[in-house]
């Protein structure tokens, strides 16, 4: 209570990245940086067919070149139980690039000769390239246990009141259908994988991955180690966003490690990437709404159907977040939401930042301005109507807490000139402005940290942090900072090992917009206990009660009697070693000032039959966020020129406002990509377009006037307040961009992206 | 075969392959690994290096064609110390200009030629540089924000040293 | 798989050709580089052996010849081509402006206008602007030098009217004011000469980007003294790029704007003409929309040099 009355030291300000000066100067690591001596290098063999089955692999041609190791195929890996995505192609192929034969030879040109080498005889079979053929009655099952479920791996469904009643009774029903296609997430390193073989019979893995814990569970099931002498480091990565969820090759390049007793790197090209990632799924979302005179939304029912591709590890928390996203934001007494995530023989569809919550945003944040202006409402008031009020129960009767829609929508309106009259462009130049709200939910998974009061004052951090440049790193010691009321410099964080996150601890890494909001409680509660095991030793020294002990800036000392105060260091007793200068080593009986903590909060259950939550909470959060822009458009090519976004978005606490408002800025960015540009392009079920010149990114020299405004509607539970940041943002900009093209243009753009040609022909 | 070339000030007799690429030359033989390999073929920038104080693609620039030539990698920029980082760094830095640092090299050896060509450039002529260099975190105006400060801060630097 | 064995360094025009000569198709000449590394993945080059080395032959040079018309070495960078006033101004601001659009500043740097046309890519934006300006391909092998025509330079996809032998030394452009002995000889000896104007535009998906559509224009107009006169075509030359196997000019258009007066009218109905071809679809745009987009271009192209002819100084 008491440091929250005071002046923060460090959280809430915008303190410099810890790890800035690294990138930029060149130093910062990243897995690709990284060599072994003796290293072997290793190359993949990929199928070249939709869906085939293996007949027959043949490595005798390619055994025979010179300077080739060995080769690891599917069936040196175990299945995992609860996972059908195998490292290695088993018995069959279920998508064109997916990885069959793994080499590693003394360098990559020889890697590369013996994969060309490889032979693999394949039967091929009918290819399943859309969902609707794939859940089509006869059509072959792509997976154990779907036998009865015609391959939908996953599904949702939300019941709320009664829609056919709603619809019967409603004067108006409205209905469109919205697309979205397969992404890449294009993070800038390709992925990368470094092994090294331990004395012990164990792997040391560097891995382009989002977190410690799940690289070392999948490892050492896969190679039916044990866990224990799985070591993974985490380098600093090139970019994530959702890139490194669904790939084994960390297990790949383990077993080719032990395998050869060498070292091996296994490093991708960028085509090699786009595939092995996976892709954002492709959507298709049919939004039916009944609407009453009142220009009321009564009943609304949305049926998604996702196209999973060939394999679906992740697909169960998938689909959760295209529920999430559909159950919140809007208040409609008449609800339901179907969702479907079908295997194909696709590349898999992954995650990709808020994977099928952003195609579920687009579709009701298209859908709300197509109904407002069939209505001939203002989109932003007839979104007003319809927002959830904190009390109001969801439509997964979950109560609305510390939500904020009415101010993050009145705020970007604002800020863009919503009603503002302006003059008209010069052609064939026109001006519009497209507004849209969501809600992006919180992960929730244990976090373990500790941390080490050192005689000097400074603390040592342990916890599995992951830093993809979100800026974790900086925020967490900013948590720490505070508690101990020091420096940021002064805090540490021992558990990297050479640069790299290791995994110490329990952690879900970085991922799901959770990171701060998961982990640092429990750094919280750590320093709290570290702080409290000072005390113990301090109360005697100082004659007071050890409740009445404070530590703050180095200092011991009373609350009551703040005269009464020691150093840090004086809780310490001075030793030395042989000849060497003094050192401090905590007292007998201690072993040392440490506290540690593991953080969990718990989610609650719903009833299966209709979704409704039956106890607790299904989020422990959600993330308000809204944003306004305003574009251009180029009426004869179709082009758009985005000239402004005001993005809101709560975090709850901006540990570090200027990191937040990076995630916002480049949320929005990613969302701009998506509107306008980005598509994998599959023939037959190749990607064609697996290169920068016909996978168009924007530029420098398309971005446009972010504003990013922080909204700070406190998450009781959070560190200081504090939500998740990384996804949120990206939820309303391609609607957004679209509901803006149509106040240009007129035209509805259903499809993502909007590209010049669909706006010209359309 | 062997070449001669001067990398970062430094000038260097090195063995390597007809089918070396610079970027070969810079991260495998010379181990400064600094310039990222991001695509292969000229298309994302992470490469990007200085070849005669101008950029290019090192990951399409055939290493021997470094021979004579004197090539920049971000190695070469500033002073790898806390208080001595070249004005565009310490921009970066102060602006929150990058997160995961990936393209940041190539963002910082850009803005560097471009502002020892024009030490006052416009805003759009400063996006103009940094378009060769993807950047897949931020939404870029950090970026230019901090060239166009470090502009200033050139500037100012240059009025003092007269 | 690529595995080049020699690099050949040649520092004169002679032996430059001579070793062209010498390996044929089994070298390449090496300019710029950006192309050659995504062809070898391809497994384009996997017959090439030999690379000879093209930036020792002091081809990288802009002047303005004796002869009155531009000289451009076939290694000269797009960033040289980008910067320097004979290319920025009136009959070659094409070329300026062609070379600026190509993107990003890396590109500019490395690639040079040699290369662009070698390589037989018809969605590259130099091979339609040099079109549009009537070039000449200036070319040396063992046997001699020769000029083509830049009409009769691109052929196919990846295929131009070069032999294997052949070294592209410059790229030459008519005189800056456009007119041609022949034509003041056909005027016998009248002092009115015509001048020349162009213009490219490119429409891309983004702003770094290929073309989806390329158009340049060049056109000569009737000197005339008097801003308040439409200018008077004497001749048109109207390229597209992105439309099929090489650029190729619209003579339909050219016609209609030769001997006509440049007005809103006749740019209407020169830009309305119908595009009576199927432009070849590709994965970023499909015919229906470059047949639009060849519209708006070339409107655009005849307005924008409307706008230059309006706004240049009258020469008495």
């Amino acid at each position: 209570m008491l440091t929250q009355q005071k002046q923060t030291v460090a959280v809430g300000l915008s303190i410099e990245r810890i790890d800035g000066i690294p990138k930029v100067t060149g130093r910062a690591l990243y897995t690709r940086d990284i060599k072994l001596p003796h290293m072997l290098y290793a190359k993949i063999k990929r199928s070249n067919h939709p869906f085939a089955r293996i007949i027959n692999v043949n490595c005798s041609k390619a055994q025979e070149l010179n300077g080739v190791k060995t080769f690891v195929v599917g069936k040196d890996f175990a299945p995992m139980s609860n996972e059908d995505t195998p490292p290695l192609a088993r018995d069959r192929v279920q998508y064109l690039g997916q990885a069959v034969v793994a080499v590693a030879a003394d360098n990559l040109q020889i890697a590369e000769r013996a994969a060309e080498l490889v032979e693999i005889e394949y039967e091929p079979l009918p290819a399943l390239l859309e969902p609707m053929l794939s859940m089509s009655a006869g059509s072959p099952i792509l997976s154990p246990g779907l036998n009865n479920f015609r391959n939908v791996g996953n599904y949702l469904h939300i019941i709320k009141g009664n829609v056919n009643d709603g619809f019967s009774k409603a004067d108006l029903i409205i209905e469109n259908e919205f697309s979205t296609v397969a992404e890449s997430q294009f993070q800038m390193e390709p992925l990368s994988f470094l092994a090294r073989p331990d004395t012990d019979g164990g792997v040391t893995l560097w891995a382009t991955s989002s977190g410690t814990s799940k690289v070392k569970y999948e490892v050492s099931s896969y190679l039916r180690l044990d866990p224990r002498k799985v070591r993974v480091l985490i380098t600093f990565l090139g970019g994530w966003f959702g890139s490194k969820e669904e790939n084994h090759l960390s297990a790949v390049c383990a077993a080719l490690a032990l395998k050869s007793k060498r070292p091996v790197k296994l490093e991708l090209t960028r085509a090699e990437t786009m595939t092995a990632s996976g892709v954002r799924h492709p959507s298709i979302i049919s939004i039916k709404d009944g609407i009453s005179r009142g220009g009321v939304i009564i009943a609304r029912a949305i049926r998604a159907t996702y196209d999973g591709g060939a394999y679906g590890s992740l697909g169960n928390l998938m689909v959760k977040n295209a529920v999430m996203t559909a159950s919140n934001v809007y208040s409609i007494p008449n609800f339901e939401v179907e969702v479907y995530r079908v295997y194909t023989t696709r590349v898999p569809g992954s995650a990709k930042r808020a994977p099928l919550g952003f195609q579920m945003a687009f579709a009701i944040e298209s859908q709300m301005d197509s109904v407002a202006r069939r209505l001939n409402l203002d989109p932003v008031d007839f979104r007003l109507r319809h927002v959830l009020r904190n009390g109001e129960l969801n439509s997964m009767g979950e109560e609305t807490i510390g939500m904020s829609y009415e101010v993050a929508l009145s705020k970007v309106a604002k800020e863009i000139g919503w009603k503002a009259s302006e003059p008209p462009l010069e052609y064939p130049w026109k001006k519009g402005k497209g507004i849209a709200l969501a809600a992006k939910w919180g992960y929730s998974a244990p976090n373990q940290a500790s941390v080490r009061v050192n005689a000097d004052g400074s603390i040592d951090v342990f916890a599995p942090i992951i830093e993809n440049g979100q800026g974790t790193y900086t925020g967490i010691l900013q948590l720490v900072a505070e508690e101990f009321r020091i420096p940021v410099e002064m805090v540490n964080i021992a558990s990297l090992i050479e640069g790299s996150s290791s995994e110490w601890g329990i952690g879900t890494g970085a991922r799901a917009s959770q990171q701060m909001a998961n982990l640092g409680p429990a750094v919280i509660a750590a320093c709290k206990e570290a702080k409290r095991s000072i005390a113990h030793v301090a109360a005697s020294a100082l004659g007071v009660d050890e409740t009445d002990i404070a530590v703050e800036d180095g200092k011991i000392y009373s609350l009551s009697k703040p005269s009464r105060q020691m150093k840090i260091k004086d809780v310490f007793i001075q030793g030395s070693i042989l000849l060497g200068s003094p050192i401090y080593v905590p007292p007998h009986g201690h072993g040392e000032f440490r506290g540690s903590s593991t953080y969990l909060k718990k989610i609650g259950h719903f009833d299966p039959k209709n979704g409704q939550l039956e106890d607790g909470r299904a989020s422990p959060y959600y993330i308000t966020v809204a944003q306004a822009i305003e574009l251009a458009v180029n009426i004869e090519t179709g082009n758009v020129k985005v000239m402004k976004v005001a993005a809101a978005m709560d975090v709850g606490k901006a540990i570090n406002p200027e990191l937040v408002r990076g995630q916002i800025e480049g949320s929005v960015m990613m969302g701009l990509n998506a509107a306008l540009s980005e598509e994998l392009i599959f023939s037959e079920g190749s990607i064609v377009n697996a290169n920068l010149a016909d996978y168009k990114l924007l530029t420098s020299l398309d971005t446009p006037e972010i504003l990013p405004f922080i909204l700070e509607t406190p998450y009781e539970q959070g560190p200081w307040g504090a939500r998740g940041a990384g996804e949120a943002s990206i939820l309303p900009t391609a609607a957004a961009v679209r509901n803006a093209v149509y106040d240009a243009t007129g035209k509805w753009i259903n499809s993502l992206p909007i590209t010049p040609e669909k706006i010209v022909e359309s | 075969m062997r070449i001669r070339t001067v990398v970062n000030n430094e000038t260097l007799d090195l063995e390597i392959s007809l089918s070396n690429s610079l970027l070969e030359l810079l991260r495998d033989i010379l181990g400064l690994t600094g310039t990222k390999k991001g695509c292969d073929f000229g298309g994302c920038g992470m490469c990007t290096v200085l070849v005669e104080d101008k950029p290019v693609f090192s990951c399409i620039t055939p290493a021997w064609r470094a021979e004579g030539k004197r090539i920049t990698t971000i190695e070469g920029v500033g002073i790898r110390d806390n208080h001595h980082l070249h004005p565009i760094q310490a921009e970066m830095l102060k602006n929150f200009a990058f997160q995961c640092g990936y393209c940041t090299p190539s963002m910082v050896l850009v803005a560097k030629s471009l502002l020892q060509e024009n030490p006052s450039p416009t805003e759009q002529e400063v996006k103009e540089a940094l378009s060769g260099v993807i950047c897949r975190c931020t939404g870029y105006s950090r970026y230019v924000k901090a060239v166009l400060a470090a502009a200033e801060t050139m500037k100012k630097g240059l009025e003092l040293d007269i | 798989m690529f595995n080049p064995i020699e690099l050949r360094k040649p520092s004169t025009l002679l032996e430059a050709v001579s070793d062209l000569a010498t390996y044929g198709f089994d070298a390449r000449i090496i300019a710029g580089n950006t192309a050659l590394y995504e062809l070898a993945a391809q497994g384009g080059l996997d017959d090439v052996h030999i690379l000879i080395d093209s930036s020792r032959l002091g081809l990288d040079y802009i002047r303005s010849g004796t002869d009155g018309r531009l000289h451009v070495g076939a290694t000269t960078t797009f960033s040289q081509l980008a910067k320097n006033k004979h290319c920025l101004q009136g009959r070659n601001a094409a070329l300026g402006e062609a070379a600026s659009r190509i993107s990003p500043p890396q590109i500019r740097n490395m690639g040079t206008i040699g290369g662009s046309i070698s390589i037989g890519l018809p969605f590259l934006d130099m091979p339609v602007t040099l079109l549009a300006l009537d070039a000449e391909i200036n070319v040396m092998s063992k046997d001699g030098r020769k000029t083509i025509k830049i009409d009769d330079f691109f052929v196919d996809y990846f295929t131009t009217a070069l032999n294997p032998e052949d070294l592209i030394t410059e790229i030459v452009f008519p005189e800056e004011d456009g007119s041609s002995e022949k034509k003041e000889e056909e005027r016998g000896g009248n002092s009115q000469r015509s001048v020349g104007f162009s213009a490219f535009i490119k429409i891309g998906r983004t702003t770094v980007d290929f073309a989806v559509i390329n158009c340049a224009v060049c056109l000569e107009i009737e000197r005339h003294e008097s801003k308040s006169k439409s200018p008077l075509v004497e001749k048109a030359r109207v390229a597209l790029g992105c439309v099929g196997n090489k650029p190729i000019r619209r003579r339909d258009i050219e016609a209609l704007l030769e001997n006509s007066e440049l007005n809103r009218a006749t740019i209407e109905s020169a830009a309305l003409l119908p595009v009576d071809f199927e432009p070849s679809p590709s994965i970023h745009a499909s015919p229906s929309y470059k047949k639009k987009m060849i519209t708006v271009s070339v409107r655009e192209a005849l307005y924008t040099l409307l706008d230059r002819m309006n706004s240049a100084t009258p020469i008495s």
